[in-house]
């Protein structure tokens, strides 16, 4: 499967020039930029995609759950519950995606993928922490003050390597955190830890 | 079949996860453009689906990565980010350069079910095909 050579149709033309968008993410987080250098329609950009991630996965799952309904069996007013779910979905798809494009991005495209990706960092270096420590569920309340600190990290989007590199930590120390939080939280992997600070499924 | 998800988000590799299951794909999520190229030289796949925005890497770079190491996989490219182009007046620059990087097709997020099992087979298909014309799938409000 490994091969040097490019096929026609695949030919690249040039290198990749955005190579450093990764010495961006290596940067220590009181270097990235904050909101002040950032433009209004990075930052408006940047907040459409992070609310069109949960729609891309509301959609799917809406759909999937019409298909394995409309299967033989008794399903009720489901299909009709579905079909107003789905609609109401793709109603919000609509207007994030109208919202969007009312934004502007001059320069290379190159340039916006660099400044799109660091306005993402910087909105999910904010705003959730306040909803994790508000949570005062008795499971909340047994992890320590580094376990909370994982848990903000990761259910902002940290990977273990950007969550190492913030609290200053190994990634290995910084998995073997997340791995003691999900057993306290009873979680079965990263994105029910993810659900569970999202819609309060700490104190269920 | 096999499938390659590479995306930071952890909800949405898992939602496309659940339907390329009931299309009988098997598929690896990957987090990080690392871990996917790192899935890439594990086993062979018979498609891969890059988010541009992750991190670490950017997606236009993992494509390239990925085109140098399995010439032939179809890559569909998919992103949550659009945006008018102050030039051009248009939402497809950023999805064009991915094409130029070896992208093989790209969709737009959000996506139904229906789209993406397209995607798939027009990038199946492309693959077969010598000279690749312009597909954009776009969600129809």
């Amino acid at each position: 499967m490994r091969s040097a050579s490019q096929s026609p149709d695949n030919r690249v033309e040039d290198v990749c020039a955005s190579d450093i968008a990764a010495d961006l993410d290596a940067l220590p987080a009181c270097a990235q930029p904050d909101c002040s250098q950032l433009t209004v329609d990075e930052v408006g950009s940047a907040i459409a995609h992070q609310v069109t991630e949960p729609l891309t996965a509301l959609l799917l799952y809406l759909h999937e759950l019409k298909r394995t309904t409309a299967l033989p069996g008794p399903s009720g007013a489901l299909p009709a519950l579905i079909e107003s779910a789905i609609g109401e979905a793709e109603r919000a798809c609509a207007i994030i995606a109208r919202i969007s494009e009312s934004f502007q991005w001059s320069g290379e495209p190159e340039l916006a993928i660099v400044r799109g990706r660091q306005a993402i960092r910087w909105l999910k270096r904010g705003g959730i922490g306040e909803q994790v420590s508000g949570d005062q569920s008795p499971e909340f309340a047994s992890l320590t003050t580094r376990e909370r600190q994982v848990l903000d990290l990761v259910s902002s989007g940290a990977s273990s390597k950007e969550g190492a590199l913030r609290l200053k930590i190994s990634p290995r120390t910084f998995e073997a955190h997340r791995a003691q939080v999900m057993r306290k939280l009873g979680a079965r992997n990263t994105a029910e830890l993810v659900r569970m600070v999202f819609v309060g499924g700490l104190s269920a | 079949m096999w499938a390659l998800v590479i995306d930071d988000d952890v909800n949405v590799g898992e939602a496309i996860q659940a339907i390329l299951a009931s299309q009988r794909f098997e598929t690896v999520h990957a987090l990080r453009a690392s871990s996917g190229i790192h899935a890439l030289e594990q086993r062979r796949f018979d498609v891969v689906i890059v988010d541009l925005f992750l991190p670490g890497m950017s997606g236009l770079d993992t494509i390239y990565r990925i085109r140098q190491q399995a010439p032939d996989v179809p890559i569909i490219a998919m992103t949550g980010f659009r945006y008018r182009h102050r030039a051009s007046n248009s939402t497809t620059d950023l999805l064009d350069l991915a094409k130029r990087r070896g992208a093989t097709i790209h969709i737009h997020k959000p996506f139904t079910p229906s789209q993406l099992v397209e995607a798939i087979g027009a990038s199946l298909e492309r693959r077969r095909a010598p000279e690749p014309a312009s597909v954009e799938r776009e969600l129809q409000p």
